[in-house]
């Protein structure tokens, strides 16, 4: 096997630059605590031929807000998501998925754009940023687009980006005020641990408790990172009872039995995602009483 | 970079002396800690950033050396388990606290046990129970002795304090 080169860019614009015309030859590495991982398994693709270390580059280290968005640097660590100020204000539930992940060393190291790129189906970030409708920024030497993290995800672990683009950027509008937001994780121990099953939801009432917006995306449960909206239908433009939500839970359930089939796994997932989908949809809706 | 030979030349600071080395892309911080600097204080454990007995200080955060590419660790000043110990070779009071406890029974995690404690004493001079569970939240000691650990964390504060 032929050594892998290596590149540091100083600046995101040598990065494109580096990257133009690249068919596969080149691959990024931000934190690297997954990279380094397929690098040791010999799970690189095989035409890879120099690795592109953008971990240093501060033009992605970053979170700002104007008045409607909140824009967040593809390259910031999960320790800095869970402590920004400005995410915990608006978006508590994606600190708190940042924060749940690995380590403190990991979160040290492993970046919100890595997480994303990396499409694991128990990437923790992912769910809360389908929930915040967020988008992603794309840019190459030669265009720069924004796809919405819905469409992102094409097939088990990929992704819509090319070879020639870096994800620099997530934004998201920040969520309604009077919305209430929930990200729960069930794991096997408190840290260091896998998600087995995501949950994060997100909903808006109105004075009369009517369900104006509702935003559904479990995860670690399907192939393809994605929101629920057969459960999010049955639920928009009601005033829930424990019955309606209860029914939402099963919805959401029943949708990963479609999406997955019967596998070795179901007769777990089932019934507790239905479980952990009715505790997070009570916990985010004011019920009324039966 | 300077490349030579399929390698790369990166300088970095260990534990307060700095180092100039050829180095693979393969290579990771921890494997250029322990076979070419010989500071095999920091052990390989799981080598998947899991269980914390690679810990060492970059820039002043804890980070699993198995999980760095020492090409990434360019230019940066790092502090490994030999580093934590007086100039005249004096142990830390984290490692006379981690002796005085019991909090040593293998021996293969203290390492990194001791410098994500050091971590958090020089972030938190009177940390809880909860503050140093979280701290040491990525090391593992599979002796589990967990409680002395916990113990002698808060003897150390007690002795930096003074």
């Amino acid at each position: 096997m032929k050594n892998l080169k290596f590149e540091s860019p100083e600046t995101l614009l040598e990065a494109y630059t580096l990257l133009e015309g690249n068919e596969g030859k080149f691959c990024l590495i931000a934190g690297g605590t997954d990279l380094i991982i397929e690098m040791r398994q010999k799970k690189l693709r095989p035409e890879t031929e120099t690795l592109i270390n953008i971990g240093l580059l501060n033009e992605l280290n970053y979170i700002r807000e104007d008045n409607e968005f909140i824009f967040i640097g593809a390259g910031t660590t999960h320790a800095v998501l869970s402590g920004s100020t400005i995410v915990k204000k608006y978006a508590r539930f994606l600190a708190d998925a940042a924060a749940s992940i690995g380590s403190p060393q990991t979160r040290n190291r492993g970046t919100i754009g890595g997480n994303i790129i990396t499409a694991a189906q128990c990437a923790d970030t992912i769910p809360p940023l389908l929930v915040l409708d967020a988008e992603l920024k794309l840019v190459s030497s030669e265009r720069e687009r924004i796809v919405p993290i819905g469409d992102f995800f094409t097939a088990p672990k990929k992704t819509a980006i090319k070879a020639d683009e870096i994800l620099v950027e997530i934004q998201f509008k920040k969520p309604d005020t009077s919305g209430k937001a929930v990200f729960n994780k069930l794991i096997r121990r408190k840290a260091v641990a896998k998600a087995r099953i995501n949950f994060s939801a997100f909903a808006v009432q109105d004075s009369d408790g009517k369900i104006t917006d509702i935003r559904i995306a479990p995860g670690s449960v399907t192939p393809i990172h994605m929101r629920f909206p057969e459960a999010e239908d049955m639920l928009v433009g009601k005033v829930p009872d424990t019955a309606l939500v209860k029914e939402a839970a099963g919805k959401v359930s029943e949708t990963m039995v479609k999406v997955t089939g019967r596998r070795w796994s179901t007769p777990f997932k089932e019934p507790v995602l239905k479980t952990m989908a009715e505790r997070g949809l009570l916990e985010i809706l004011e019920v009324k009483n039966d | 970079m300077i490349e030579k030979d399929g390698k790369y030349l990166m300088t970095f600071r260990v534990n307060g002396k700095d180092y100039e080395q050829l180095v693979s892309v393969e290579e990771r911080l921890l494997d250029v800690l322990r076979d070419r600097l010989g500071l095999i204080g920091t052990k390989e454990g799981c080598g998947i950033g899991e269980c914390g007995a690679c810990t060492v200080l970059m820039d002043g955060e804890k980070v699993n050396s198995c999980m760095v590419l020492a090409l990434q660790a360019e230019g940066s000043e790092i502090l490994t388990i030999e580093g934590v110990e007086g100039s005249g070779g004096e142990l830390h009071p984290i490692q006379e606290a981690f002796i005085e406890k019991g909090a040593v029974q293998c021996g293969f995690c203290t390492p990194g046990m001791v410098i994500s404690s050091y971590k958090l004493l020089s972030d938190n001079k009177d940390p809880s129970e909860d503050d140093i569970k979280e701290a040491i939240s990525g090391n593992f000691c599979r002796c589990t002795g967990y409680t002395q650990i916990v113990e002698a964390v808060h003897l150390a504060a007690n002795k930096m304090k003074k």
